[in-house]
């Protein structure tokens, strides 16, 4: 295969399968950019509701550490995942937010009572949006996340490789030179303007 | 129809060639987030620039908040996008501003307000140019937000096209569905178990 046609199709390929989170960034930088339109989304959380509350038996060491208590809980109640915990080992309540993809649920642990409070989020869509833009790194240790971390990397390739090679092929079509140019010194233009300016 | 095909490829470039410096920025701080450790972020420090006596004309309240906000602003010469906090005794007024944001501490009970400006990183100049967003700023703060609504209407508009385009290449679109398909399958899985 050519060169400039490896390019044009690598360019393709990896578009058309980064198409779903292409949608879900375009989708959800408009509800950031428009966040009183979606104010449910935007400064203004959609509130937990009572799912349950229920009572919890278990013994950790002195030593355990919060995650792995908040981990803990989250298995034996089925809802392991990607999670953030609030406070230390030793407080007696620990709030522990599981944000899944559809729902987030909220997990308070009263350790001296041996009891814990299950709230969820009402699912709606600019929430969804959102979770699933500012989702990304690599420091949870399940499958899913690091994977979804995996594919938040290789649309960062791609984004970088569209540019290198959107250039090559803009060069290769002789008409479009001119005009390719002056689209590519109003962005930079408008883009270094505002940079410096506000 | 050739005419619709060029239309296709022209403005599927030209947006390119338009928005190359909004995807570079896009690319690079997510880069960076992603692999940010799971640590406190607090970035570089604040340096103060000035501080001097000052007394409010009105007493803050979360009613008028942004109104004393701007109004201790143009006295003292500042404009521009703004965000302000009342916290306890204290205001806290965040300039917005890409290169070096601002922000002025009003100490109410002492009557003392300071200037402080961030410290330049160019990892947080990229992540200020990735969060900002909305439309709370008058001049050519205005801009910016159109552009973000251009940068998301382009990537959808990329989709569009680049869908058309690829449909164009008829021995392609074998490899095409399974890209398409290998891709929703993989975002489905992972939304499902994240």
């Amino acid at each position: 295969m050519k060169f400039s046609k490896l390019v044009r199709r690598t360019h393709m390929y990896l578009a058309l399968f980064l198409t779903p989170w292409l949608i879900v960034y375009a989708l959800s930088g408009i509800v950031l950019n428009h966040g009183h339109w979606f104010a449910a989304g935007h400064g203004h959380p959609v509130p937990f509701e009572k799912v349950g509350e229920r009572e919890y038996q278990a013994v950790f060491s002195e030593d355990a550490d919060v995650r792995g208590i908040a981990a803990q809980v989250l298995e034996d109640l089925g809802l392991a995942g990607s999670f953030s915990v609030q406070g230390d080992a030793s407080q007696p309540k620990l709030v522990i937010q599981r944000g899944g993809a559809f729902s987030a649920h909220r997990i308070t642990y009263f350790r001296l009572q041996n009891r814990v409070l299950i709230e969820k989020q009402t699912f709606t869509t600019p929430m969804f949006l959102n979770r699933t833009h500012f989702r990304h790194g690599y420091q949870q240790p399940y499958v899913a996340p690091t994977l979804w971390a995996v594919v938040v990397d290789l649309v960062v390739v791609a984004l970088l490789f569209w540019v290198l090679s959107g250039l090559w092929m803009w060069w290769e079509i002789r008409p479009a030179r001119a005009w390719g140019a002056v689209f590519g010194a109003v962005g930079l233009g408008v883009f270094f303007l505002l940079a410096f300016t506000i | 129809m050739k005419s619709f095909n060029l239309v296709v490829r022209r403005t599927h470039l030209y947006l390119g060639m338009l928005l190359i410096p909004w995807l570079l920025v896009y690319g690079v701080s997510t880069l960076i987030f992603n692999h940010r450790g799971a640590g406190p972020h607090g970035g570089t420090p604040w340096e103060r620039l000035w501080e001097k006596p000052h007394t409010l004309k009105q007493v803050p309240n979360a009613g008028n908040l942004r109104e004393v906000a701007a109004a201790l602003l143009s006295e003292q010469g500042l404009s521009g996008p703004f965000g302000a906090q009342l916290q306890g005794r204290r205001l806290n007024i965040n300039l917005q501003n890409f290169r070096a944001p601002m922000r002025l501490v009003l100490d109410l009970d002492a009557g003392r307000l300071r200037a402080e400006r961030k410290v330049f990183a160019w990892s947080e100049l990229l992540a200020r140019l990735h969060f900002r967003t909305g439309y709370n700023g008058g001049g050519l703060a205005l801009v910016w937000p159109v552009m973000v609504d251009l940068f998301c209407l382009t990537m959808l508009v990329w989709i569009i096209t680049g869908l058309i385009l690829w449909w164009k290449i008829r021995e392609s679109r074998r490899k095409g569905w399974l890209a398409l398909g290998a891709g929703a399958l993989t975002f489905a899985v992972l939304l499902v178990l994240l």
